[in-house]
């Protein structure tokens, strides 16, 4: 679904992503974990379209297509989702607004009409269920006196309404308290399915004991430098991580 | 730069000089229609307007607004007054308002009356919608007192050249929670419109008045409203202004606020080529309470002044003023702010904000806010802000799958609806319009 060539990238002046290769195939689910600096982020903006990024070399495709030459919209239209690490507030602008406009967005550029109003809003009321979102926030604007958790939860629920091909959820659980991790992965496993793949990016090895994941990988200096099963995020979380990065260090 | 400086205010001495003349043969030969009672008050405007001719480049309050073109379309227009109205024009553009809710709808042409146009009101005597053109001698006496005559430059030239206008009268305890309506069309003509309006709240009385502007062409307006609360009363005063992107307006509103009312004022720029708007509020009884909410959106070439003044006479009074710009192209936008809290107003709480959306490396903006303090127990506070959409905001919703130019317009607009939002309460139909209208002019200014 999702093949990652020797990608460089830059932030201003600064190299962050220093010949990353990754593969994640379809219905897959892929966690990439590593300290802080190591790019994690990036990797994630990069693939959604984010100003503020230069790739300097390397090749992004996604279902085939070459991914890095899309707006951003163009590649939520082609199935690409971000869970933001920090949802931003939007006051004025409605959640469920929000979520029609994108998704006839969407339909526009598969030439297909208009969602209906009814069954749309049959389809929202359901997912908010699953998020166990009050039927109010679906009336709010954007994101606007949200507590961080209620925040993180309207990222899946999105998610969940717009049924991406790959979501790419950068540190969905930071900041989230037990309870809320809970709805949280339930939201993200409910949506697993053989036709979606995620790319999780995490610091932790905590939201992993929710969901399962099927590779893991480690990125330290822009690179992948380890990658493994689930057995390797529990080995990170008792061990740390300095001891991949020893293993990997290069000599000289 | 001297020379031009010159020459500005020369054109506009010599446009004086073309009105003066404009103005004897108006009084030689008054206008059909036209209230003899009127005469003396129009006598001494003039006087005053002649006296102090138009504003000048290096007068302060008009530093960024340059009202040459103004004075010069005001004495080509005023040379061949009167003329017949194109009924036609008015009908059409009478015809994209909504009908508020409470169907009082009060049409003026041209500055001019209109019984035809207008939506009939049943008589009611704790309300009283009186046109000038039909009120007698004593009542239009009674109607100019507490008008202020020679404010300023443009209220003199507004008088002076005064044929008709609205007088709103709400009987003391009268609650009209519903909007009164009152449209000034100017319809394209040469006619330089004088729009007159006044409004008298009555004691504990409730009223919400919209004055609405609309035009055709290269119209000219010189509007003046007057506005008097008596103690515990209420005013939503809205001023929409919608006219021809080739229009001219220029609008003073006065209000006095007296003891334990409230005023609160939407005033929204929406047309215009150039637009000037003067809002002078007086809080002169004690606990007197404004807010002052403004929007105006403007993108070409074109210029919007908003001048607001508030003074803080009475004790405990308190003063809010909101003002939001959006403006592109090589749009030019002024935003001119004071607040003086006089000696003796102890306990004033006054707060100032400006917010600006500038869309365009080359649209610009003049802001100043400017606060005069002459006593010491106060809260004030004021602040403006001018930059570009937000950029995460904006790739947060394009990550969402909403196009660019879709994401530019959802945020100018949320920008803008926040103003509009003030409405919504006290009439659904006329914040529903602003919308309508406001979404209109998105695809132009983002």
């Amino acid at each position: 679904m999702l093949n990652i060539d020797n990608l460089h990238a830059n932030a201003g002046d600064t190299e962050i992503l220093k010949g990353l290769n990754l593969s994640i195939g379809t219905g897959e689910v892929h966690a990439i974990m590593g300290p802080n600096g190591s790019g994690k982020s990036t990797l994630a903006h990069v693939l959604a379209g984010r100003d503020g990024y230069e790739v300097t070399g390397g090749t992004v495709t996604f279902l085939g297509t070459e991914l890095l030459d899309m707006l951003p919209e163009e590649r939520a239209w082609h199935g690409i989702f971000l869970g933001f690490q920090y949802p931003i507030e939007i006051p004025g602008v409605n959640n469920t607004y929000l979520l029609k406009a994108a998704l006839n967005a969407r339909q526009k550029f598969r030439g297909e009409p208009e969602i209906d109003a009814a069954q749309f809003l049959r389809v929202i009321k359901d997912k908010a269920r699953l998020m166990q979102m009050e039927q109010s926030f679906l009336n709010r604007s954007v994101n606007e006196g949200f507590s961080g958790g209620e925040k993180k939860r309207n990222e899946i629920f999105q998610m969940a309404v717009l049924e991406p091909r790959l979501a790419i959820l950068d540190e969905t659980d930071s900041g989230l308290d037990i309870d809320a991790l809970k709805i949280v992965a339930a939201g993200i496993n409910a949506l697993r399915s053989e036709d979606r793949s995620f790319l999780i990016v995490t610091h932790y090895q905590r939201l992993l004991d929710y969901i399962e994941p099927d590779f893991v990988h480690v990125l330290a200096g822009g690179r992948i430098i380890k990658s493994g099963d689930k057995s390797l995020a529990l080995e990170l979380e008792a061990k740390g991580y300095d001891w991949v990065l020893d293993e990997t260090a290069t000599p000289g | 730069m001297k020379k031009i400086i010159q020459d500005r205010d020369t054109r506009s001495a010599a446009a004086l000089t073309t009105i003066e003349a404009a103005f004897e043969k108006l009084q030689a030969e008054p206008a059909a229609g036209t209230p003899a009672w009127l005469q003396p008050a129009r006598e001494m405007a003039f006087a005053n307007l002649r006296d102090a001719g138009f504003p000048r480049v290096k007068d302060e309050d008009w530093k960024y607004t340059n009202l040459t073109g103004f004075a010069e379309r005001s004495a080509a227009y005023l040379e061949n007054q009167p003329l017949a109205v194109k009924d036609k024009t008015a009908t059409v553009l009478l015809g994209d308002l909504p009908i508020l809710e409470n169907q009082i709808r009060i049409v003026f042409v041209n500055g001019l009356y209109r019984p035809d146009l207008s939506i009939a009101v049943q008589p009611d005597f704790d309300l009283e919608l009186t046109p000038y053109s039909t009120a007698d001698s004593s009542t239009g006496k009674n109607i100019l007192h507490q008008q202020p005559i020679d404010h300023n430059v443009m209220i003199a030239l507004n008088t002076a050249f005064l044929a008709d206008g609205l007088a709103v009268r709400v009987a003391d305890n009268k609650k009209v929670g519903k909007p009164i309506h009152v449209i000034f069309i100017a319809d394209g003509q040469p006619c330089a419109a004088q729009p007159r309006l006044s409004i008298n709240v009555g004691r504990n009385a409730h009223a919400l008045v919209v004055q609405h502007h609309i035009s055709m062409g290269e119209s000219l307006t010189n509007a003046v409203t007057t506005i008097n609360c008596a103690e515990q009363s209420q005013l939503l005063f809205v001023r929409l202004q919608n006219e021809s992107e080739q229009s001219m307006h220029v609008a003073n509103q006065v209000v006095r606020v007296a003891a334990d009312s409230l005023f609160n004022s939407i005033s929204i720029d929406f047309g215009s080529q150039l637009a000037r708007n003067d809002l002078v509020v007086d809080l002169c009884g004690e606990r007197a309470q404004a807010n002052l909410y403004g929007l105006f959106m403007t993108n070409g070439q074109r210029h919007v002044d908003n001048h607001l003044r508030v003074d803080h006479h009475a004790a405990h009074t308190t003063s809010q003023e909101i003002y939001r710009g959006i403006l592109n192209d090589k749009a030019r936008g002024v935003f001119n702010g004071k607040i003086i809290v006089h000696t003796g107003a102890d306990g004033t709480d006054a707060q100032m904000s400006n917010r600006n959306l500038l869309l365009s490396e080359q649209a610009e903006i003049d802001t100043k806010p400017e606060l005069e303090i002459y006593t010491d127990d106060i809260k004030c506070a004021h602040g403006a802000t001018t930059g570009q959409l937000d950029m995460n905001s904006m790739f947060y919703l394009r990550a969402r799958g909403i196009p660019e130019a879709s994401a530019r317009m959802m945020l100018v607009s949320a920008f803008a609806q926040e103003i509009i939002d003030h409405i919504r309460s006290a009439s659904p139909a006329l914040a529903d319009y602003l919308s309508t209208q406001m979404s209109k002019q998105l695809p132009d200014i983002t």
